[in-house]
């Protein structure tokens, strides 16, 4: 529960570094600016920090499990954005969350 | 005996298929589907629309018109 | 030698015809249907097996489409056998299939399908006995994991046995399918599995199920128009060449050739991308077992407007294109509901009538401009969303009743979703292309003659003898020309306005520019939206949704205007 409640903090990082860009352009995190922030962006990785939440009050794994996955999908797809677009999101970050939904697949 | 529309069951409740109404059509398709008179029915889930139900292990999302011709006994202890 | 496989829905017939064909299988369609058809090749003890997956149905009582072309398969087809695929983990419901098959008088084998996810939920089934009851050659197998196959393969050789006839009501199947499972199977499933109730729980959780799934929806949105772009402006790039590089040849043929067919049919040929990474989306989504989840989450919704859960899917995907929207509604089982969701898609504002929006926002509506653009999206699903209620009153009464079952979640592999994507986008060009071809030499042949430029050509004439109609509005011949180009694609109406050189400023006032985009949110589906139309619900339909959008869009626009003057 504990790996919850972490993953739920990151996202929420993770969110409202997303509105920010949104709303007032660049982000800047030492050498990284962050340019193509969206707050539908923001609505997904709000979604995912809401469903690591859930999980951490309720005490099911099933919740950390599905938000690893949507976690994982959703940088994959940023990435795939950025290269296609070349405007950067803040859901590349999730990418963090897939060796924990490997682990919990696996199982 | 307590008999119910299936589309009349809350949340979590169970019971048991006692009939289906409506046409001949209607009542082929939700049997061989696995929705036959005598099956226990477990409703796990419902919000508005269409009912998630249960049946044999099976998961099934019925809608709201279909829900309403299958004829379900609440009243047995199961 | 001919077999065709039958099943239930859910019971691994694609793993299995994968296993016996060593993947050699490709899809494409029934004749005259979408309903799609698996067919491959198997050599076995030297001999060619030709194997058809029909589709998944639950019996023959029913006019369910699937049913119908299984049916039809079986009796017009006549396949030398019949492979009865069972899903060893429900036996009842699959063996009133079984009973339903006997009837045929095909010779069959029984495969009992999943056996070993079966055996671990503690079912044991006595196959030999059941060979016995139904005189058929019975063989336990696990497509997934291989087990089985080579046993299947030699009962198959022998070419399997014609069954006996059980004959009898519904019922008397039911019942004696019932006493048949209870004889053979130890004990019958009761739970569904972990990794499904766990899913389950999130996927459809009350407060996070719609959050969730709205999230799915972007990240399509994001994969079919973002990720797709690329592809899309290097297939228009090299049509545009090919273009203007045909048309600077002299003579009116190439002409015709390079900025009527080719630039025609190359404006819409560059939306396959786009329509490739959809069918790939929608793929991923429908195999891996998250859609029927999805429209159970949103059913409530759509049903007070007389459509259900899967009609959520096209209405979202029409932001971005409605050509690939009008194709996603291909999920929708029940036809009324399928054909009222194709008619309102284009009411749901496409990203290429975003150009005309900016363009008059920013002349008469400067500072309010995204607010005005917002309710013009806003009043699309709303005209939508009540188009969909009208016409489920009247045209296309009648309720939508409908039942899915849940299928396991699964990992698709990427052969199955290489096939599916392809067969639909190669269904999606043969169809709309004939289409496309003709209305770009129409398009074109009233733009250039007989005049030779735009302002002297039919479609000017056309412009200005069309204008009366649109006099209660008080728009110029100008603005009524670039109407009639828009049919071919929303963003010419921009390009028209261009070249003709009109400032539109003076030719019009704020309300009568805001009546003017609502008449191009809602007048008419652009030439490749009618197209996938008229592929989908056929001709007919297409002609009605051209005339209800132009005389809504019409309606719409007046009372706007209206309202404006007295304002």
């Amino acid at each position: 529960m504990v790996v919850a409640l972490i993953f739920t903090l990151y996202f929420l990082l993770l969110t409202a570094l997303e509105i920010l860009s949104a709303l007032y352009g660049d982000v800047t995190l030492g050498w990284w600016t962050v340019d193509g922030g969206s707050v539908i962006n923001a609505f997904v990785l709000g979604t995912i920090a809401a469903t690591y939440l859930k999980g951490a009050v309720v005490k099911r794994e099933s919740y950390s499990t599905v938000a690893s996955l949507l976690a994982t999908a959703f940088s994959v797809l940023m990435i795939l954005a950025y290269l296609a677009s070349q405007s950067i999101s803040f859901g590349v970050f999730g990418f963090a969350a897939a060796p924990y939904f490997l682990k919990k697949v696996k199982k | 005996m307590t008999v119910l529309p299936l589309s009349a069951l809350r949340e979590g409740q169970e019971g048991r298929v006692v009939a289906i109404t409506g046409g001949r059509g209607c009542s082929a398709r939700l049997m061989s589907m696995g929705l036959v008179p005598g099956k226990k029915i477990r409703i796990a889930g419902r919000r508005g629309g269409a009912i998630l139900v249960s049946v044999n292990g099976t998961k099934f999302v019925i809608g709201r018109g279909l829900a309403m011709k299958v004829a379900v006994d609440v009243g047995e202890k199961i | 030698m001919r077999v065709a496989m039958v099943g239930n829905p859910n019971v691994g017939k694609t793993s299995l015809l994968n296993a016996l064909t060593g993947g050699n299988f490709t899809v494409a369609n029934f004749p005259g249907v979408t309903v799609e058809k698996k067919e491959g090749k198997g050599v076995i003890g030297g001999k060619v097996v030709t194997f058809v997956d029909l589709p998944g149905i639950y019996g023959f009582e029913t006019e369910n489409l699937d049913e119908k072309v299984a049916r039809d398969y079986i009796i017009r087809e006549k396949p030398n056998l019949i492979l009865n695929v069972v899903n060893a983990l429900n036996l009842e419901r699959n063996l009133y299939l079984t009973l339903q098959l006997t009837e045929f008088g095909v010779p069959m084998i029984i495969a009992l399908n999943m056996i070993d996810e079966a055996e671990k939920e503690g079912i044991r089934i006595d196959e030999e006995r059941l060979s016995e009851i139904l005189g058929l050659p019975v063989v336990k197998t696990s497509a997934v994991r291989g087990e089985g196959i080579e046993e299947l393969k030699k009962e198959i050789l022998k070419g399997g046995k014609v069954p006996k006839v059980f004959r009898g009501s519904l019922e008397e199947k039911i019942e004696l399918a019932g006493r048949i499972a209870r004889e053979v199977a130890k004990s019958e499933k009761v739970g569904v599995s972990e990794i499904d109730e766990a899913f389950d729980e999130v996927f459809m959780d009350k407060h996070l199920g719609i959050p969730i799934f709205l999230s799915i929806m972007w990240m399509m949105f994001v994969f079919t128009y973002t990720i797709a772009e690329p592809f899309n402006s290097l297939l228009g790039k090299i049509f545009d060449t090919l273009a203007s590089y045909i048309s600077g040849l002299d003579g009116w043929l190439f002409s015709m050739l390079g900025d009527g067919v080719v630039a025609g049919v190359g404006s819409v040929l560059s939306f396959i991308p786009n329509i490739a990474f959809l069918f790939l989306a929608l793929s991923i989504l429908e195999l891996s077992g998250y859609m029927p989840r999805a429209v159970y989450l949103v059913d409530g919704l759509m049903a007070r407007f007389g459509l259900n859960g899967r009609s959520i899917i096209p209405l979202i995907m029409g932001f971005g294109c409605n050509v690939p929207a009008v194709l996603a509604t291909r999920s929708i089982e029940d036809e009324r509901v399928r054909i009222a969701t194709v008619i309102i898609n284009p009411f749901m504002s496409c990203s290429a009538r975003l150009p005309i929006y900016v363009l008059f926002a920013g002349i008469f509506f400067p500072k309010t401009g995204s607010a005005v653009i917002m309710a013009l999206y806003l009043i699309g699903v709303l005209i939508a969303l009540i188009s969909a209620l009208a016409l489920r009153k009247t045209l296309l009464k009648g309720e939508g009743e409908f039942i899915m079952e849940l299928p396991p979640y699964m990992l698709p592999s990427l052969r199955e979703l290489w096939l599916m994507t392809w067969v639909r986008t190669k269904h999606f060009i043969q169809k709309a292309g004939t289409v496309i071809l003709a209305m770009s030499v129409v398009v074109w042949y009233i733009t250039n003659y007989p005049g030779g430029s735009i302002e002297s050509s039919y479609a000017a004439m056309l412009g200005k003898a069309l204008q009366p109609l649109f006099s209660p509005m008080g728009w110029s011949w100008e603005l009524v020309l670039a109407l009639i180009t828009g049919f071919v694609a929303k963003e010419v109406v921009v390009a028209t306005i261009g070249v003709l050189n009109v400032d539109i400023a003076s030719v019009m006032t704020p309300h009568q520019a805001f009546a003017f985009m609502l008449f191009t949110l809602l007048y008419m589906p652009c030439v490749a939206t009618i197209a996938a139309i008229r592929a989908e619900i056929g001709t007919k339909w297409a002609i009605f949704g051209v005339l209800f959008s132009f005389a809504v869009a019409y309606m719409v626009s007046m009372i706007a205007t209206e309202v404006g003057v007295w304002l």
